[in-house]
C-alpha cells in the first residue's frame, strides 16, 4: 500500500491560492470523510496551516490516488483545479516520509526552527485519528514524525536563538538581568516596534512600564494599554533613573538621549546596570553612551546583526537536523518494509504450497497403484521443486528488506507472483 | 580504613572528572539535552558526598581534626569549594537555573586540586604537635574555607567579565546564554567574597591569639605569611569599598576580585617561597 503526499506550501503557492485551499480544524472531520470516500484512499491525514495545505494518504494506486486527491481539493473548495494544480507537489513513498519529517522538524518552515509546526502536525494527526481516518501506516508515520520533530528540537539548537528583533532584545536583556520579573522599563517614543518589544518584555514580567512621548496623549494611550505610567517628555531623565531597561524609538533627528544625560543617570543609579534598546532610525541614543561602564546599548543594526547571526546558526543546526531526519526516515522505511515482507513471504509460501498440493493431487489420481516408496519419491519431487523455486526469492527479499529501498522488492515480489490479486484491501486497524 | 579512604578519594576524583565532562558537554554543545544536566547533577552530588566522606574518615582517624598534612588539606580545600558552590546552587537554582552551568569551571578546578592532593598523598594519623590545639584547628579550617569561598567568587568574577565583554562587543556566543546573567554573576561574586572575608578575619584573629600563646607575640612584620594574609584581607576589603562605597560595581570590582585572588595565591605559597614560621603549612 503506497503512501502518497500532495499539497502546496509557501514555497510553491502564493497566499491567494493557499488561503483558498486551507481547511480549518473544525471542518477537518467532514473533509476527511469526503476524502476517504474516494475509491483508492484507505488512510488520510490533512495538514492545513497558514503556510501549507497538505494531504497524506495511503492509496491502492499511486496515479489514481493523486488524481483523486486533486479532485477532492477541487470539489471540497469548489475551486477550479487548473488554478492550483500547477502549484502542487506530489510525493510518493520515501519522499513523503522525508517531507513530513522535515515539516515536523520545522525545516520546511518559512522561519526555520519555529516551534508551532510540530504542534500543528500533532493536531492534524490527532483529528484524523479521532475520526478514524488513519490506520497502521499513517498512525506509525505521524507518531514517528512527531518523535522526529521532538528529537530535532532537543538534539539541535534549531529553535534556540531568537530570530526576531524584539525577541532578540528581550534575550539580550536576560543576559544582563537574570529575570525580567518586576523589572522597571521606560519607553521613549511610541512606534510600532517599541510596542512589540514592550509586549515581549511585559509577557516576561517587566513592571512598571513608564511611557514618555513628545505628545503626552500618545504616551498616555500606550501606558494605558500596558497598565503603565505616562511620563511627561521633559521629565524623562528624572524617571529614567528608576528604569533598568530603556526602549527608544522616537522620530527625532537628533539624539534624544545624550552621553551627558546618561552620565548623570548612572551616577544616581550607583552602578546598577542599564540596558538601552534603541530601535529608532536615525538613532536616539548617543553611541558614546555605550562606553560607560554598566551601560549596554543595542541599536537596530546590532539587533538585526544578532538576528542574522542567529539565523545563520539555525542554518548550521539545520544540517545536523537533516542527518537526524535521514536516520529517522531510514528507520521508518525499514519498519514499512518489514510490515510488507513478512506477510508477502507467508503468502508466497502459501501460494506455492497450494500449487503443490493441487498438482500432486491431480498427478496421484492418474498414477494408480504406486507402492509406498514410489509415493514418497513423487511427493518428495513435488516438494523439492517448489521449495527450491521459492527459496532464493525468499532469501533475497529478506536481504533486500533490510536495505534502503527494500520495499520496492517486496512490491515486485507481490506483483510478479500475483500475490496481491486475491488478498484485496488489507485491513490495517491497529 | 586506609584502603577505604583511598577508594573513596578516587571515587570522588573520578566522579568530579565525569561531572566536569558532562558540564563541558552541556556548556559547549548546542541544544537543550536535559539528560546531561541531570547526569552532571547526580555525579556532582556523588562528588560532594564522597569528598565529605574522605574528610570525615580523616577526621575520625586522628580524632582531633582532619589536617595531618598537604594531602588532607587539599582534599578539604576541594571540599570547601564544592560546599560553597553547593550552597549557592541551593540558594539560587530555582530562580537562576543557569547557575548550575558554572559547574563547567568549578568541577575542573576540583579535579585539579584533587590531582595535586594525590601527588602529595600520605596517610598519617599523627597531627604535627604544633597543630593539636583547638585554636589551630579553627585557624586552618577557616583559612581553607576562606580559600574555597574566594575560589568560587573568583570563578563568578571571571564569568562576569566574560559576559560583560561579550555584551559590550556585541559578539554573543551561544554559550553566554547558558551562563548566569551579569546581575547574578556580580551578586554571587559579592556573596562568595563576603563569606571569604569573614573566614579571613577569623583566621587572622585565631592566628594572632595562637602566635601570642606560642611565639609570645601577636604580630610580626617579618613573618611573610602573616603579612600577606593581611594583604589579602586589605585587598578583599578594598573590593567591598570599591563596590559598595564607591559604587563601582561591575567591571572594576570584578578586577579587584581577581587581584584579591592573586594575593591569595601568593599567600598560599609564602611558606614555600620564604623562610616562614608557617613552615609546616607549606602544603596547607
Amino acid at each position: 500500500m503506497p503512501i502518497v503526499g500532495a499539497g502546496l506550501s509557501h514555497k510553491t503557492a502564493p497566499i491567494e491560492i493557499r488561503e483558498k485551499l486551507s481547511i480549518s480544524d473544525k471542518s477537518l472531520p467532514k473533509a476527511l470523510s469526503l476524502l476517504l470516500e474516494k475509491s483508492t484512499v484507505s488512510e488520510a491525514v490533512i495538514l492545513s496551516t497558514c503556510n501549507r495545505t497538505e494531504i497524506y494518504a495511503v492509496v491502492s494506486d499511486v496515479e489514481k490516488g493523486k488524481q483523486e486527491i486533486v479532485d477532492f481539493m477541487s470539489e471540497y473548495h469548489r475551486f477550479d483545479r487548473q488554478a492550483f494544480v500547477d502549484s502542487m507537489y506530489f510525493l510518493t513513498e520515501e519522499q513523503v516520509v522525508k517531507h513530513l519529517f522535515r515539516v515536523a522538524s520545522s525545516l520546511d518552515s518559512m522561519v526555520i526552527g519555529e516551534a508551532q509546526i510540530l504542534g500543528q502536525v500533532r493536531e492534524a494527526y490527532k483529528i484524523a485519528y479521532e475520526n478514524n481516518a488513519t490506520a497502521t501506516i499513517l498512525n506509525r508515520l505521524f507518531r514517528h514524525a512527531v518523535e522526529c520533530g521532538k528529537r530535532v528540537r532537543t538534539e539541535t539548537a534549531i529553535g534556540e536563538a531568537p530570530v526576531s528583533v524584539s525577541y532578540a532584545a528581550v534575550q539580550l536583556a536576560k543576559n544582563v538581568f537574570e529575570s525580567l520579573e518586576n523589572r522597571p522599563v521606560m519607553v521613549v517614543g511610541a512606534g510600532k516596534m517599541s510596542v512589540l518589544t514592550i509586549k515581549h518584555l511585559v509577557s516576561n514580567g517587566a513592571n512598571p512600564i513608564m511611557v514618555t512621548n513628545r505628545t503626552f496623549a500618545r504616551a498616555e494611550e500606550i501606558a494605558c494599554e500596558f497598565n503603565g505610567i505616562a511620563v511627561p517628555f521633559e521629565e524623562r531623565f528624572k524617571k529614567m533613573v528608576q528604569a533598568d531597561i530603556v526602549i527608544s524609538s522616537t522620530g527625532a533627528q537628533d539624539y534624544v538621549i545624550t552621553a551627558e544625560d546618561v552620565k548623570k543617570i548612572i551616577r544616581q543609579r550607583r552602578g546598577r546596570p542599564i540596558f538601552f534598546i534603541d530601535i529608532a532610525v536615525p538613532r536616539d541614543v548617543d553611541p558614546r553612551v555605550s562606553e560607560f561602564e554598566n551601560v549596554f546599548v543595542y541599536d537596530i543594526d546590532d539587533l538585526k546583526h544578532v538576528v542574522d547571526e542567529n539565523l545563520k546558526e539555525r542554518q548550521k543546526e539545520a544540517i545536523k537536523a537533516e542527518k537526524i531526519i535521514e536516520e529517522e526516515v531510514h528507520e521508518f522505511l525499514n519498519w514499512l518494509t518489514t510490515l510488507d515482507v513478512v506477510p508477502a513471504i507467508k503468502e508466497l509460501t502459501r501460494f506455492a504450497q497450494e500449487i503443490k498440493e493441487k498438482e500432486l493431487e491431480k498427478a496421484l489420481k492418474r498414477l494408480n497403484g504406486l507402492d509406498s516408496s514410489q509415493l514418497e519419491v513423487v511427493k518428495a519431487l513435488a516438494h523439492g521443486i517448489v521449495n527450491k523455486m521459492i527459496h532464493m526469492p525468499i532469501v533475497r527479499v529478506k536481504q533486500a528488506a533490510a536495505q534502503k529501498s527494500g520495499y520496492q522488492y517486496v512490491a515486485a515480489l507481490r506483483y510478479l507472483f500475483g500475490l496481491d490479486q486475491d488478498s484485496g484491501k488489507e485491513d490495517g486497524s491497529e | 580504613m586506609e584502603k577505604l579512604e583511598v577508594f573513596i578519594f578516587w571515587l570522588a576524583l573520578v566522579s568530579a572528572s565525569v561531572t566536569s565532562l558532562f558540564y563541558v558537554r552541556v556548556f559547549f554543545v548546542k541544544g537543550t539535552e536535559s539528560i546531561y544536566h541531570q547526569l552532571a547533577n547526580i555525579f556532582g552530588s556523588i562528588t560532594l558526598l564522597s569528598t565529605a566522606l574522605v574528610v570525615a574518615l580523616q577526621w575520625a582517624r586522628t580524632g582531633l581534626h582532619p589536617f595531618t598534612g598537604p594531602f588532607s588539606a587539599k582534599v578539604f580545600y576541594a571540599f570547601s569549594i564544592l560546599l560553597v558552590f553547593f550552597l549557592f546552587e541551593l540558594k539560587y537554582s530555582r530562580r537562576v537555573p543557569r547557575i548550575k552551568t558554572v559547574g563547567v569551571l568549578i568541577y575542573p578546578t576540583v579535579v585539579l586540586l584533587m590531582l595535586l592532593a594525590w601527588s602529595q598523598f600520605e596517610v598519617s594519623s599523627s597531627i604535627p604537635p604544633a597543630l593539636t590545639s583547638f585554636r589551630v584547628f579553627v585557624h586552618i579550617t577557616s583559612a581553607i574555607l576562606a580559600y574555597g569561598s574566594y575560589t568560587v567568587g573568583t570563578i563568578f568574577a571571571i564569568i562576569y567579565l566574560v559576559q560583560e565583554r561579550q555584551l559590550k562587543q556585541k559578539k554573543l556566543q551561544s554559550t553566554s546564554q547558558k551562563l548566569p546573567s551579569l546581575e547574578t554573576a556580580e551578586l554571587a561574586t559579592h556573596r562568595a567574597l563576603g563569606i571569604g572575608l569573614i573566614f579571613t578575619v577569623i583566621l587572622l584573629l585565631t592566628g594572632m591569639f595562637t602566635a601570642q600563646m606560642v611565639w609570645g607575640r601577636m604580630w610580626d612584620w617579618r613573618e611573610p605569611r602573616e603579612v600577606s594574609a593581611l594583604m589579602m584581607l586589605v585587598v578583599y576589603s578594598l573590593y567591598f569599598i570599591v563596590r559598595d562605597v564607591l559604587s563601582m560595581r561591575g567591571r572594576r570590582s570584578s578586577y579587584m576580585a581577581l587581584l584579591g585572588f592573586l594575593v591569595a595565591i601568593f599567600t598560599y605559597f609564602t611558606p614555600a617561597l620564604f623562610l616562614s614560621l608557617h613552615a609546616w603549612g607549606r602544603g596547607f
